[in-house]
């Protein structure tokens, strides 16, 4: 049993908060939601829309079909008439003109409900048509602000309603409902961030408003400095100081910062940036998504250093891979970029969240003899202390240094730190090289057939994949970059599609680095999410 | 004297004679008189790019040798961790003037409680002499041979409107005073700024103009708790003036207790 629901109305009318408690509710009654949240970029007006699909199997990608329609004005109903089925039950409010087929029931959103609170009254019409009990309704709606108010129009909109179908309680999924953005900045806090210092910009803001918005209960501190050059550097001298610190941003963002990645690099300080993609170049498409900063993340920075990048999919892998990113920054003493894009950020989606603090020990200086930040070893892994510490002196530098951390130009001393660093990526190469969660594997996991993705279109190449017999892989570690793995699950495969967001193909170009040939590509560029419908589609279309 | 060690082995670079060696000096002197309050380990120096930024490989304590203009961050993100540490940048003025002066500006906004020391030689000289933000609009320099074609800002009267709560002028020539002005600075609570008068002796050598023509501020009077009056002295000398009856002022400009950054984040 699967459904597909779209609210669509002006911006500041409640839409994406209507998909949200939806969501809620259906989540509170045993179905996996995929909730995909469509908006410009604007602030009052325009159209947005979010689209809610939910089933008794889990779903991790959107649709475009909808089985069921809300349309708070004439532009709404216009946009989503080709996203109708003949089937659809279209919810209108009552002053609109346009016309559609089917069953129509028309209610008085806008009058009877102001701004925000029209969330309530498409939440009542809907759990009316579902025959969803008002108690399940009200329990989510219990945690508002103005309870009562909206109580009163959610009520008003149930009792005005019509039944549909019956949606059940069903059994088996029991999920957390939340964001790729929320994940983020959970996982973040279970790694054991001090600090998350971040300048506003958009798909990245979400983790900037919800630490900022939970920071006493987290006891972390949340700043918003003067620009994203500002930011990583406070980010680097909260790390010397002994502090987990972490930034998020978008790519005009990250690009100001990759001179102070360098430093990063060359300091060999911790830090964790969170680089959530947006349509690009430059200020591109804002609000919408894209996978055409990948080969930027993997390669900004002037000079050679070790860097590790992790590409979150979903709501829970954003949890655990922002972790594990704070626990891998301190370990090996280097910049990890978290790696997402915007339908991975600001989607919801259903997934068990067991929450857990998992803080390792970097590696500590024993207090032993005369401390040197830079010191030379196997692993090229220098042992950490902070200032502050009796009997050390901690010298972080720009410069190429000695084990002291004081300037050097002397070329012997050069190749030895420049080796050192180069060690240390060999260490981390090989801390890499046996795990099998470096990549994962989906879809028809027994067949020759392979599409071959990253980052946010996991969920539609693992469903398209099952439902057209095609593996679905992906690495979750763009650097260091699994090629031993992924090659062991190409092995045999008679086709190799790669699936991405980007016009020149950059995930196809780094496969080619690697000594991977795909036989085909499907490549989107719209800005929008692969809706599940684009996949079957052009696989369809390639049997034929 | 505590018999603080504060020499490294780094061998100092600086051309003889560079005003540097005063802020050098003013600054281990500083840290000597402080020793009885502020154990060594407490302190984390931080500097730019520029002739400037080498002063942190010549000094015996913690350090973050940043990149240019960035340093002042730096040290704000470290005093978020850690409270306990007293943090100074050194700066330069192509360095904090020019490519880090949003940092610098909202370091003073903010009143983050760290010291900036501006090596104020108005010049670039480490790129060997091109014009910085507060070299004199006759400075002919590498790129430009007529001079700049831009007036030079007063980071004074910049500071005391981005809301520095503690404002002063020192001349590297003048070390006692600078060490006192750099002692103060680093006891007051929150944003202090000192924009320190060096001499360049390649590229723009100041010190006979300098010496004849700067006065200490405590000796004329000048009470740095009138907002209005450290105004007016910031407005004494416009960095482009060279005659014969110019009058620069040197000492506290401002100073003046407000909450700290760290304690209202």
């Amino acid at each position: 049993m699967e459904r597909s629901v779209i609210v669509g109305g002006e911006a500041g009318e409640g839409v994406k908060e209507a998909g949200n408690l939806l969501s809620k509710v259906l989540v509170s009654i045993g179905y996996s939601v995929f909730t995909y949240h469509d908006y410009p970029s604007l602030i009052r007006g325009g159209h947005n829309f979010s689209s809610v699909r939910f089933s008794n199997e889990e779903v991790y990608a959107p649709v475009r079909k909808a089985d069921y329609i809300v349309a708070l004005d004439d532009r709404s109903v216009k946009r989503h008439k080709k996203d109708a089925k003949e089937s659809t039950v279209w919810f209108l409010d009552e002053k609109v003109k346009e016309e559609v087929s089917g069953t129509v029931i028309r209610l008085p959103f806008r009058e009877r409900a102001k701004g925000v609170m029209r969330s309530s009254a498409v939440l009542g019409a809907l759990l009316k048509a579902f025959r969803i009990p008002k108690e399940e309704g009200l329990s989510v709606l219990k945690d508002l602000k103005n309870f009562e108010e909206n109580r009163e129009i959610f009520e008003f909109f149930y009792d005005s309603s019509k039944e549909i179908e019956e949606i059940v309680e069903v059994e088996g999924i029991k999920g957390d409902y939340f964001s790729g953005s929320e994940g983020i900045a959970l996982g973040a806090v279970d790694g054991g961030l001090d600090i998350y210092i971040a300048y506003p910009m958009t798909p990245a803001s979400p983790v900037l408003h919800y630490l900022a918005a939970h920071k006493k209960e987290f006891g972390i501190k949340v700043v918003q400095p003067e620009n994203e050059i500002g930011v990583i550097n406070m980010v680097l001298g909260a790390a010397y100081a002994g502090g987990r610190a972490m930034t998020g941003t978008s790519g005009g963002g990250f690009a100001l910062m990759t001179e102070t990645l360098s430093l990063a690099g060359m300091s060999e300080t911790p830090c964790v940036i969170y680089l959530a993609q947006r349509g690009a170049p430059s200020t591109g498409v804002p609000t919408y998504t894209e996978q055409a900063d990948l080969l930027f993340s993997l390669f900004a920075g002037h000079g050679d250093f070790p860097r590790i990048v992790v590409a979150p999919s979903n709501a829970l892998e954003c949890y655990l891979l922002t972790r594990e990113a704070l626990n891998l920054a301190w370990k090996f003493q280097v910049p990890v970029i978290v790696l997402s894009s915007k339908n991975v950020a600001e989607s919801f989606f259903t997934q068990p969240l067991e929450r857990e603090r998992v803080v390792e020990e970097p590696k500590l200086w024993d207090g032993s003899g005369e401390y040197k930040r830079y010191l030379i070893t196997e692993d090229g892994i220098s042992p950490l202390t902070f200032p502050g510490t009796k009997g050390a002196v901690v010298k972080a530098t720009s410069y190429e240094h000695d084990e002291m951390g004081i300037t050097t130009e002397d070329p012997e001393q050069i190749v030895a730190m420049k080796n050192k660093r180069e060690r240390k990526r060999e260490t981390i190469r090989r801390f890499f090289e046996e795990r099998e969660d470096t990549v994962s594997v989906g879809g028809d996991t027994s067949s020759k057939r392979v599409l071959l993705t990253w980052g946010e279109n996991w969920g539609v190449c693992c469903e398209a994949g099952e439902e057209l017999g095609y593996k679905a892989v992906k690495p979750n570690y763009m650097e260091p970059f699994p090629v031993n793995r992924l090659k062991r699950e190409l092995e045999g495969a008679e086709e190799v599609i790669v699936v991405e967001l980007s016009p020149a193909g950059q995930f196809e170009k780094l496969l080619n680095l690697y000594g991977i040939e795909p036989t085909g590509r499907f490549r989107k560029y719209d800005t929008r999410p692969i809706f599940k419908e684009d996949l079957l589609e052009f696989l369809s279309g390639r049997e034929r | 004297m505590s018999g603080v060690n504060l020499k490294t082995y780094a061998e100092n670079t600086w051309c003889p004679g560079c005003g540097n060696f005063g802020i050098l000096r003013a600054f281990e002197m500083a840290v000597e008189e402080l020793s009885s309050e502020i154990p060594p380990e407490n302190f984390v120096i931080a500097s730019g790019i520029g002739c400037h930024g080498k002063i942190v490989d010549y000094v015996n304590l913690n350090s973050f040798y940043s990149i240019h203009g960035r340093a002042l961050n730096n040290l704000e993100g470290m005093r978020l961790i850690n409270d306990k540490l007293i943090c100074v940048g050194f700066v330069g003025d192509g360095d904090i003037y020019a490519e880090g002066i949003s940092h610098l500006i909202f370091a003073a906004k903010r009143n983050a409680n760290i010291t900036a020391i501006v090596h104020d030689n108005r010049t670039y000289s480490l790129t060997t002499g091109q014009f910085t933000p507060t070299s004199p609009s006759h400075f002919k320099g590498k790129s430009t041979p007529e001079g700049p074609p831009e007036d030079p800002m007063n980071p004074i009267l910049l500071m005391l409107s981005a809301g520095a709560t503690f404002v002063a002028r020192g001349f590297a020539g003048d070390i006692p005073h600078l060490k006192e002005l750099i002692k103060a600075a680093i006891k007051h609570k929150g944003f202090s700024f000192i924009d320190v008068l060096q001499p360049c002796v390649t590229f723009y050598n100041t010190f006979a103009y300098y010496r004849k023509h700067c006065y200490r501020l405590e000796e004329a009077g000048h009470d740095p708790t009138d907002f209005n009056a450290a105004v007016e002295k910031a407005r004494e000398w416009d960095y482009s003036e060279d005659s014969d009856d110019a009058k620069i002022p040197i000492g506290i400009f401002y100073q003046v207790e407000k909450p700290t950054y760290e304690e209202r984040v």
